[in-house]
């Protein structure tokens, strides 16, 4: 009966340390997991970050040639450019600290009277010819007069003209300032 | 009878006792121990789960990441390339110089803007400044939208009255470059090498009709032009080549006090081979040789 005792005992123990000894090796196990699942999770915090980071610095492709090229096929014979330009402003929200940008297309030109034709026709068709471009249309809002000016020089009447188009949101220059 | 008694009593209270001590050494320290040890498999499987769930999060993300290397974004686009720091500035320089050699642009300035820094990120900004035809233009900016993948910012075009065909073209360029201090830092390229940055200029792009132009004078300029662009044609402009270096196996030679290599293009001259004494060139399709020291006539 006493070795029976004893061999229960033993049996026991035996089977105890070899628990002790799968606690042991899980409990290092799990410092080993803790640790890898918190690197891993800042790894993950890193790249969301990168990601995020890209995707706010990715300037989305505006393909400018194109649209210089469309822009030769569309102007009307009596009217000229003078100037074209793309400028990124910056405009405080209302009631807030944020700024914001907004992205202008300005276009500045000039067109002379023909007989039959009136200037304002030529820079209607200009901009009704600007909006229905695909190229255009899928980065800029509808283009808009800004003004009109008819002036004379060497006995010749000729009509200045300025049309703008806003950036689509999204598109361009959006950036973080970096001085911000 | 009393004797066969006891024996049966302590038999049973050893039994008993037996008993006893099992259930102790059961309940007491077997299975505290094996409910432990099933708890910290089932946490180890739970982190382990956890584990590989983050890493293919993060994975799916750098696929996101990888996407954008992949797509022509302006970011970084230098350490995409393998342009060490040192060497940007002066790599984008000549790519760009490549490109107004081949549409035969005359007036370029290239300047490099101060570098923007942030806590994630470093932006390079170029302003370009360039006096040229419209269709030359739309092919500058063409070649620099498709082989730099570049965007460009702040576009500006301007006619000039005193010279209509000829209009004022101003842009900014920029690149960012992510700050990551775990990533290795980009190749650095032996002496010579080219970096891998192929330039198009497409011959392709015809423009109707130059709109910073009235049409009447574009009409007379493009009579009086296209007259000119014949004879120019015909008439090759000279070159002058001074001499050739070997510089770690890869020969240059020096043209018109310029340094040219094999695949640049230099007053429409395009190089195509460099050997000992003589450069190899094509203009308008045609094989032209020229000797060192030997001063080009045209016919």
């Amino acid at each position: 009966m006493a070795f029976l005792l004893l061999g229960t005992i033993f049996f026991y123990v035996k089977l105890s340390s070899s628990l002790d000894r799968k606690i042991k090796m899980h409990r290092t196990q799990r410092v080993y997991l803790s640790g890898q699942l918190s690197q891993v999770e800042r790894d993950l915090e890193k790249a969301t970050e990168e990601r995020g980071l890209i995707s706010k610095l990715q300037v989305k492709k505006v393909e400018w040639s194109q649209k210089l090229m469309d822009l030769s096929k569309i102007m009307p014979d009596d009217l000229w450019l003078t100037n074209l330009s793309i400028k990124t402003t910056e405009k405080r929200k209302k009631g807030s600290r944020d700024v914001e940008e907004e992205t202008y297309l300005t276009i500045k030109g000039v067109t002379v009277p023909m007989p039959g034709r009136e200037p304002l026709d030529s820079i209607a068709h200009l901009i009704s010819s600007l909006n229905s471009l695909d190229s255009y249309q899928r980065d800029f809002n509808a283009a808009t007069l800004v003004y009109t000016h008819l002036s004379r020089e060497k006995d010749r009447e000729f009509m200045e003209f300025e049309i703008s188009s806003k950036l689509k949101d999204g598109l361009g220059m959006s950036r973080e300032k970096a001085s911000r | 009878m009393r004797s066969s008694l006891t024996i049966k009593g302590m038999v049973i209270t050893l039994l008993v006792f037996f008993i006893g001590v099992s259930l102790l050494l059961l309940f007491f320290l077997y299975m505290p121990r094996l409910s432990k040890e099933r708890k910290d498999r089932r946490a180890i499987a739970s982190l382990d789960g956890k584990v590989q769930k983050t890493i293919q999060e993060i994975n799916k993300i750098r696929q996101e990441i990888e996407g954008f290397n992949r797509e022509d974004v302006n970011v970084d686009y230098f350490k995409r390339h393998q342009i060490p720091p040192e060497q940007r500035t002066p790599t984008f320089l000549a790519k760009v110089n490549d490109v107004v050699n081949r549409l035969g642009i005359k007036t370029t300035m290239v300047k490099p803007l101060p570098q923007e820094e942030s806590p994630d990120y470093i932006r390079y900004p170029f302003l370009v400044e360039t006096k040229s035809k419209y269709e030359e233009i739309v092919k500058f900016v063409d070649s620099l939208e498709n082989s730099f993948g570049l965007n460009l910012d702040e576009l500006q075009i301007e006619n000039d009255p005193k010279d209509p065909l000829w209009h004022r073209l101003k842009f900014t360029v920029s690149t960012f470059e992510l700050k990551r201090p775990e990533s290795s830092p980009p190749e650095t390229k032996e002496e010579g090498e080219e970096f891998p940055i192929q330039v198009m200029v497409r011959d392709d792009i015809v423009v109707k009709r130059d709109p910073f132009l009235e049409k009447e004078l574009e009409r007379e300029k493009r009579v009086a032009t296209a007259a000119i662009s014949k004879r120019r044609q015909r008439r090759p402009p000279p070159l002058r080549l001074k001499g050739i270096i070997d510089i770690a196996g890869t020969k240059v030679a020096i043209i018109n006090d310029k340094i040219v290599r094999e695949g640049d293009w230099i007053a429409r001259y395009h190089i195509v081979q460099i050997g000992e004494d003589e450069v190899v060139a094509l203009y308008g399709g045609k094989k032209r040789i020229f000797k060192i020291k030997e001063l080009v006539k045209t016919k």
